[in-house]
């Protein structure tokens, strides 16, 4: 079990970093679905990272895989 | 960090976790103090390798996040936490605290998943001359840092001497072809300026390392070149590398960097305008 106050300064690599960064004094932010995944909220992004053994995979390559994955069909 | 990093550290997981030069403890220490830990202080240990520093630094702080882009790295980090949780159970909770409040994440340096101004100090060791975008990688560092928060890096690198950084760097390229550069302690202190921290230590500081520990892990071709180079270097190139044969081993200094700064006020000026 990864701790909330520790999932709470996640955010997207992609939407909070460099040149992709979105506007806005909080950019990137994330939603736990099904204790499994984090999702970004930024319009269009669509980035999912999975956790796995209580390890959050948060490479943009990663999160780039289930770019086309509707949260629903997430496992 | 690139793929041939990834596939490296993938390979060479289980050595790390008893390779001598990365447990060092005199080095762990310096970090340690360097970093100027509280109770209350939440780290962040980037390219976390097996978790030694944040396994180090995890006795003295609130919690320590380590992130690497190796998942292997990670596994065999969070395979050392288990057996530690279980000694310290049998050992009636004898520095518990210490494992417990260590968590992983898989995360590029490059592109930090974590909100600004987030972490009390950032770590990193033996680590930033593999990362392909130095300037980017201190840049997203200073960015997730609070104002003032403490930054302390220690790494391979090389003296401000032209041949010695340019016979180094091959040397260690062909070692592990994921090296990028040693850079020298001159350079650090111009990387860290621009990516806004105040520069508050530099130490450069040698070991003297047996040849094996370059060829050992290396391509028996890139082996072939580190030997070749070696044989071809006169008096004073020998000289300049500290080179010296002793119990039938060749030995040569390795140049490392301890390197402590702060966040600067006025990038978090910068920041928040």
């Amino acid at each position: 079990m990864v701790s909330p106050d520790l999932l709470e300064i996640l955010r997207c690599p992609y939407c909070v970093s460099g040149e992709t960064r979105r506007p806005g004094a909080d950019p990137g932010r994330l939603t736990l679905v099904k204790d499994q995944w984090l999702v970004c909220q930024e319009d269009g992004c669509n980035r999912k990272y999975p956790i796995r053994d209580d390890i959050p995979i948060m490479l943009i390559e990663e999160g780039d895989k289930y770019r086309a994955t509707p949260v629903e069909q997430l496992s | 960090m690139s793929q041939l990093a990834q596939s490296i550290f993938g390979q060479r997981a289980a050595f790390y976790t008893t390779s001598s030069t990365h447990t060092d403890k005199v080095v762990l220490d310096r970090v340690i103090e360097l970093a100027q830990p509280q109770p209350t202080s939440l780290v962040l240990d980037v390219a976390t390798g097996t978790g030694h520093t944040a396994f180090a630094l995890a006795p003295h702080v609130r919690e320590v996040i380590a992130t690497d882009v190796t998942r292997e790295m990670l596994f065999e980090g969070g395979r050392l936490r288990l057996a530690a949780h279980r000694r310290a159970a049998a050992d009636m909770g004898k520095d518990e605290r210490g494992i417990a409040n260590v968590e992983f994440r898989m995360a590029d340096v490059h592109d930090l998943p974590f909100d600004d101004a987030m972490f009390d100090i950032v770590t990193c060791r033996r680590a930033a001359h593999h990362f392909t975008d130095i300037a980017r990688a201190l840049s997203e560092m200073q960015r997730v840092l609070k104002p003032h928060g403490r930054l302390v890096i220690d790494d391979r690198s090389v003296p401000e001497d032209s041949f010695v950084d340019a016979t180094m760097n091959r040397l260690d390229v062909l070692h592990d072809r994921s090296h990028v550069r040693e850079y020298r302690p001159g350079e650090w202190e111009r990387l860290l300026q621009a990516a806004g921290f105040v520069v508050e230590t530099i130490e450069p500081y040698t070991r003297h390392r047996p040849l094996s520990a370059l060829t050992e892990k290396a391509e028996p071709e890139d082996a072939a070149e580190i030997e070749a180079m070696m044989a071809a270097l006169n008096e004073s190139q020998r000289a300049a590398m500290n080179i010296v044969d002793k119990d039938s081993e060749t030995y040569m200094n390795h140049w490392f960097v301890m390197i402590a700064g702060t966040k600067s006020e006025e990038s978090h000026r910068d920041a928040s305008q």
